[in-house]
Order: C-alpha cells, then structure tokens, then sequence
C-alpha cells in the first residue's frame, strides 16, 4: 500500500468577503499518483492547494502532508513540497539563472550542488538558450516552464501544481507531462489542478472532482463511471458535467447598482 | 453631438468613480484639494510678492512664463499621448459609431472638469494668493479666472490639433514643429533669466505675453489696449477654426490608452508593464551586474538579491536621478550662503529613496514573495537582507553626498552625522518592519502607502534626532571628544539596526502572503 502524502480533513475557509470557499473538503493522495483536481471557477481548488502549501490558513479542519501536521509545524514540510501557482508571479528582474539559483538556495540545496541541479533543469526543459535572460523578456510559456524547474529543483516527494499547462504550447505540454508521468513513477505524489478535462483523463491516475468547496467524488475513470452511474464510453468531461450539473448551481442575482451620483440604486 | 455627454459621463466615472466609491466615499478627494489649498496660496503669493516690486515689462514677463509653461505642457501632452483615453474606451466606444469630433469634445470637458475639481480649489488660493501678494482687490479673482479659463480652452484646443496631425501625418514633420513651438513656448524664461530682455518679450505677439498682458492689465485697473484684445481674439479664432477643420480626421486608430487607473488608484497591470520596459534597459546590465547565488550566507543572498532589483527595475536611476537634483539644488543654495556646513537637508536626500524603494516593494516584489514562504526558509531572513539594503542604499546615496560637498569646501558637524547615519538606520527599520505588516492594495487612495511614507520618514527623524541630542550633549571638540562621539554615533546606529533584526525575527514569523 503507497503511502499516504496528502490527507485534509473537513477543511472550512471562508474569506474575507463572506466568500466560503472550501465547505468541508476532504482529500487523500498517495505516493506515485497523479491526483486532478478538476472542478468548475470558484469551486475552491486553488484555495485548497494554497493551504496545502502554506500560502492561506483554513478557518477549521485538518490537514497532513508528508506526515506533518502542517497548521501545527507549517515549516519542516515544505522542504519535501514542490508547488508551481497558476500564473505565478516571478522576479522580472531576475536572469533564468539567477531565479533558480534563489529557489536553490531557498530550497536548502547545497551550493556545489546547485550549478549542476540549475543546468540539468535548464537543459531538460530546453530553459538553456535564456540561461542568462531576464524574467521579464520571456514567453508566457517560458514562464511557465522556469516556474516548474522552479518547483521540481529540489526533487520534491510531492508535487502541486495549479493549472501547469495554461498558455504552453503543445510540445512544452508534452515535455511537462512526461516529467510528471516520469516523477510519479519515481514514487513522487502530484496534485494537479487543471480544467484540461481531456489531459486530466489521460494524465491522471485519480480524479478528485470539486464543486463549491466539497470533493464531490474522487477516484479512477471507471470508479467516477461506476459511482455517477455513468455509461463504460463517457468521457470524464460527460462525467464532470453530469456531477456538477446535478449539484446544481442557483441563479445568480443582480446586484444593486452603484452609481456615481447616488450611492445604491435598485 | 448626441454622444457627447455619454462620453464625458463615461470618462468622469471611469476616472472619479473609484475614489467615490471607495470606502471614504468623497472625502479623499476633498483632502486632496484641500492638501493643495495652503501650496497654491504660498505659490499664488509668492509670485505676486515678486511681481509687486518689479516693472510692468517684468511683471508682463513673469505672467508670460506662466502661461508658457501651461502651454509647453500642452504640447509635451500632445507629443506623449494627446487625449486622456481609458483602455476600455477604445474597445469599447472607438470602436463604435462615435465621431472623432465627439470625442474630442468631450476629451477636451473632460479634462476641464477634471482639472477643476482636482484642482480648481488650489487653483483660485493660488489666485487669491498672488492678489494678496501684489496687494489687490479679491474681487479681480474672477476676470482672472476667465482670463485662465479662456487659455485652458486655448491649449486644449492646441493639444487636440497637434495630437490629430500626429497620428493622422506620421513622418516627424508634426513633431519636428510641435517641438519649435514647445521651446518658443519658453520664450519668456529669457526675460527671467535677462531683466533686460523684459520689454522685448512684453512686446512680442506670442499668446503667452498677450495673455499676460491681457491679465496685468486687468489687475491693474488699466483697460485692455485694443490692440491685445485684438491679437488675443485673432489666436482664439485661428486656434478654433483649425480645430475646427481638423477634429473630424479619423484618428482613433493611433489613440494609446492613458488613463488605466481612476483618481489615486493604482493599475498593477500597466505598473508590471513599466517596470518590463525598466527591465529591458537595465537587465542588458546582466553581465556586469549579477546576482551570485553560489556564494554568501542566506542573508547576503538576499541582501544582494534586494539591491540587484533596485538596480535592475530602474528604481536606481530613477533615485540618482532624484539625488542629482537635491545635489544641484543643495550646491546652489548654499553657494550664495554663509554657511560652510552641509545642510541638514541635504544629508537627509538618503531617507527618500528608501522610501520610494520601500513603496515600489510593496508594486512589485511582495507578490513575488511566495517563494519564500513556500519554500520552508525563515522569511526573517529575506525581511533582514531587505532591511540591510535599504541601508547599503541610503548611505551610499549620503556618501556620494558628502563627498561632493567636501570636495566643494563644506565641513560637518558630529551631531548632524549622528543624526544622518541613525535616522538612516531607523528609516531602514521602520520601513521593513512596515512591510511585514502593510499589504498595499491597488485601491483608491491606499491608506497603506500613506502610512508607509510618513511613518517611515517620521520614526527616522525621530531616531535621528535622539542620536544627534545624546552627541550634542557629549559636545567638545577635542580629539577624544570627537572619537567618543563617533563611538555613540555606532553603537546608537548599532543598537537601532539590532532592535530591527530582533523585532524582523518576530514580525516575519507572523507575515501573511495574502
């Protein structure tokens, strides 16, 4: 039996707003595995993801990654955690070099070790020939590439990763998908967040399908076919609107409007 | 003309809605103009000041400097961008059946309305300042505001000319001409600079002396020679009938967004993209300038990281840029003087750029701070090294200072050092200590920023001031004195700096990302 990497209990966020983004959320992710997390916007997947690597803090629940309990030690973990957000933000000012050098260091890489970690990475996402260029002259691609070296540097035993293929082209999703597959099988446990129902269907040894802050079912293809009565040729993306449609989303209602002369107008 | 006010309503709620609806509602942009009330009526009232005890021609020239300088922004205006056009209006209104006349004219309301409401309560104290100054009657604010009003249609009506004939006639010729019109516009500076040369710029038929004279004559009671009046009236009709014959020349296609942001918001996306262009000149400086992460502990990892991004966004030029003009100033100022110290003042020129570089942290480095946090390190680290180059920057800025004042024969006393290198250190402490805690966000009017700036250059002085009381009172100025006032200056900056690292332990450990 793999071991256990991720396992959140009841998680409950609510934000400032009023908000509530997770409602209870449970999840359990092995080692090995590639979990999707698939759900519509505002589902909570990215809120979810962002207490797991210690970037929000839930209001109740519990959460244990790597056999941490991460609200009662939120440091010793991360150095096992390798995290790529959805569009992240990168030191523009920054050379490739340089910002996977300071994800080094602030990985606890050791410096004789790190040069060669940098250029591995580098030339194995094909990162080499912008070695020496700023953050901010690159692709969006690009971007997204240094953004998982930037994860991966220090071999982490789990992975998560929020919406990694947004604004790749074909052959640098193809590279970062066989990276994961090839991870996975090196025993790391990835967690990733994607709307690409197709990819998450072939990528994804397990589905977590999430919808208004609960996991609403988890498993492989043909346990989401079996537990959503679902037909043996669905797709998961038949499955997915079958399952978020059947939750039920309400009507949305107009807001009172604002305007600049009178300050609530019905 | 049926679009007019749709349009004008549409740029008035997309520039003064935000502030309106922020949490304050109004009352930001009532403080803002009531901030500027006692600046324009120190300004209206020192130039009226000066124009009492000069003579007419001087007084005429001065006026004309003034009106030149409106002018020549006009025309910087017209050179940059033109009319004040929100992103969305050109996906959105350009791209309907809007005629560039309407557009135009409500551009042009628009930027009446908003220098008006932005700054029509500093602008009539600054007239009524320059009326106390010069000893008048206050009842001559209002011809003189009509005076003004009637230019500010003038150059807007220039402004919108030379911006048509620059999109619509590319090739440099609008702007080769656009440009000997902006320096002609400072034709009267000449008079300022040469008394002597006052009467020929009164007499000269260029609008800015017109325009003054027209105003002189007003305050002064004396009637309006016909002969201004005329001139004036010819300029109006020859700046409105070529406006008139050009403002329905399609020129949408060449309009650049300009207003992305309302009144005091801050447009984190266009902010990104200037600091991209800031980084595409600066980062060619890659080789030379470089951050080694092979090398040095954690905190001269990030020590080195913070002042390899002040260099490389521009923050650095921009500072250099800053401190030349306090240098120039400072020179010019204490040339004429009896002085031979160096003016408190100017030592002070190192406790600004920590602040602005504390302020462009929070645009555009504190997002980038997840790496940090996730990556399992201490973040007391990265606020230490952040700390330690605000003050590399500061004294840095203080050496270039002190050593062009030496150089220029000026000496400096012991406490004002001690006030220098404390408050240095306290605006370093205060200001990092400041950012674990104040999230700015890209609101109107962020109290944040605010908050940021004055306490940061306040607790600083405060600091400072204490350092250079505990100097004075040691006094003396024999060798030994002079060695134990050095030794309080350190261990006072030093014990700053330490009380800094103590409290950054606590303060980082408690830091919230989002």
């Amino acid at each position: 039996m793999p071991a256990i990497t991720v396992q959140a209990e009841n998680l409950v966020k609510v934000y400032e707003d009023g908000t509530q983004a997770l409602d209870r959320l449970s999840l359990t992710a092995f080692e090995g595995e590639i979990m999707g997390l698939i759900g519509p916007n505002g589902a909570g997947k990215t809120t979810a993801i962002k207490i797991m690597v210690g970037l929000l803090r839930p209001d109740a629940g519990r959460v244990t990654v790597l056999g941490h309990d991460i609200l009662a030690d939120p440091i010793e973990y991360k150095s096992g955690v390798g995290y790529m957000p959805e569009a992240p933000a990168l030191p523009e000012y920054l050379t490739t070099y340089e910002f996977l050098g300071y994800v080094g260091r602030v990985r606890n890489i050791p410096k004789d070790k790190l040069a060669a970690r940098i250029e591995e990475l580098m030339r194995e996402l094909e990162l080499m020939p912008k070695a020496y260029a700023t953050v901010s002259t690159l692709s969006k691609g690009m971007r997204a590439k240094l953004a998982f070296a930037a994860a991966t540097i220090h071999s982490p035993k789990l992975l998560i990763l929020d919406e990694p293929l947004l604004g790749i082209d074909p052959a640098g999703q193809h590279l970062i998908k066989d990276r994961l597959a090839d991870m996975a099988k090196r025993g790391c446990s990835i967690l990733v967040s994607t709307h690409q129902l197709d990819t998450a269907e072939r990528l994804c040894s397990k589905v977590a399908i999430i919808n208004k802050g609960r996991n609403i079912i988890t498993g492989d293809l043909a346990g989401l076919r079996s537990q959503a009565h679902a037909g043996e040729h669905q797709t998961l993306e038949e499955i997915f609107l079958k399952l978020t449609e059947e939750a039920g989303l309400p009507e949305p209602e107009l807001p009172p409007r604002r305007s600049l002369f009178s300050r609530r107008v019905r | 003309m049926s679009n007019v006010l749709a349009l004008l309503a549409y740029k008035l709620k997309m520039f003064f809605g935000p502030s309106y609806r922020g949490r304050f509602g109004p009352l930001p942009l009532i403080g803002l103009a009531i901030m500027l009330v006692p600046t324009g009526l120190g300004m209206g009232y020192a130039i009226g000041s000066y124009m009492y005890t000069v003579d007419a021609d001087m007084a005429i020239a001065t006026l004309g400097v003034l009106f030149g300088a409106g002018l020549a922004f006009g025309f910087i205006f017209a050179l940059g961008v033109g009319v004040a056009a929100h992103p969305s209006e050109l996906d959105f209104l350009m791209t309907a059946p809007v005629r560039p006349r309407e557009y135009l004219i409500a551009d042009m309301l628009f930027e009446f309305s908003t220098l008006v409401l932005t700054g029509g309560i500093s602008m009539l104290s600054a007239v009524f300042g320059f009326l106390w100054g010069m000893g008048k009657p206050a009842w001559l604010v209002v011809p003189l505001l009509l005076v003004a009003g009637l230019f500010m249609f003038f150059v807007f009506a220039i402004i919108q000319i030379v911006t048509v004939l620059r999109i619509t006639r590319p090739g440099g010729r609008v702007r080769t001409v656009a440009l000997v019109l902006l320096l002609l516009s400072l034709l009267p500076l000449a008079a300022l600079a040469n008394p002597s040369l006052s009467a020929t710029v009164r007499a000269l038929p260029i609008p800015q002396s017109v325009f003054g004279t027209v105003a002189y004559d007003i305050m002064f009671g004396t009637s309006v020679s016909l002969v201004d009046a005329a001139v004036l009236a010819a300029y109006m009709v020859a700046v409105g009938a070529v406006w008139l014959s050009f403002s329905n020349t399609y020129f949408f296609h060449g309009v650049r967004p300009t207003l992305s942001a309302g009144l005091g918001q801050i447009d984190m996306g266009t902010k990104m993209a200037q600091q991209r262009r800031l980084i595409g000149v600066f980062g060619r400086t890659t080789g030379t300038v470089y951050l080694n992460v092979l090398t040095g502990s954690d905190l001269s990892l990030m020590t080195r990281l913070n002042l390899v991004r002040v260099w490389r966004d521009g923050s650095f030029a921009f500072i250099g840029f800053l401190v030349a003009i306090w240098l120039f100033s400072g020179l010019s100022g204490t040339s004429s003087g009896n002085s031979t110290g160096v003016p408190i003042t100017l030592l002070q020129a190192g406790t600004w750029p920590i602040t602005v570089i504390a302020i462009n942290w929070c645009y555009y480095e504190r997002g980038n701070l997840w790496i940090a946090v996730v990556g399992g390190k201490s973040l007391a680290t990265y606020f230490k090294g952040l700390m330690l180059s605000l003050m590399v920057i500061g004294f840095g800025i203080t050496a270039v200072i002190l050593c062009v004042m030496t150089a220029a024969g000026h000496s400096l006393r012991a406490r004002d050092v001690a006030f220098t290198v404390v408050s240095l250190v306290g605006d370093s402490v205060v200001a990092t200590m400041l950012l674990t805690k104040i999230q700015v966000k890209p609101g109107a009017f962020s109290a944040g920023l605010l908050v940021v700036m004055f306490a940061t250059l306040m607790s600083g002085a405060v600091f400072g001031l204490a350092a250079s009381l505990l100097v004075g009172i040691l006094g003396g100025t024999t060798a030994l004195m002079m060695a134990v006032q050095t030794a309080a200056t350190i261990v006072f900056a030093a014990a700053v700096a330490l009380v800094g690292m103590l409290a950054l332990d606590r303060l980082a450990r408690g830091f919230e990302f989002s």
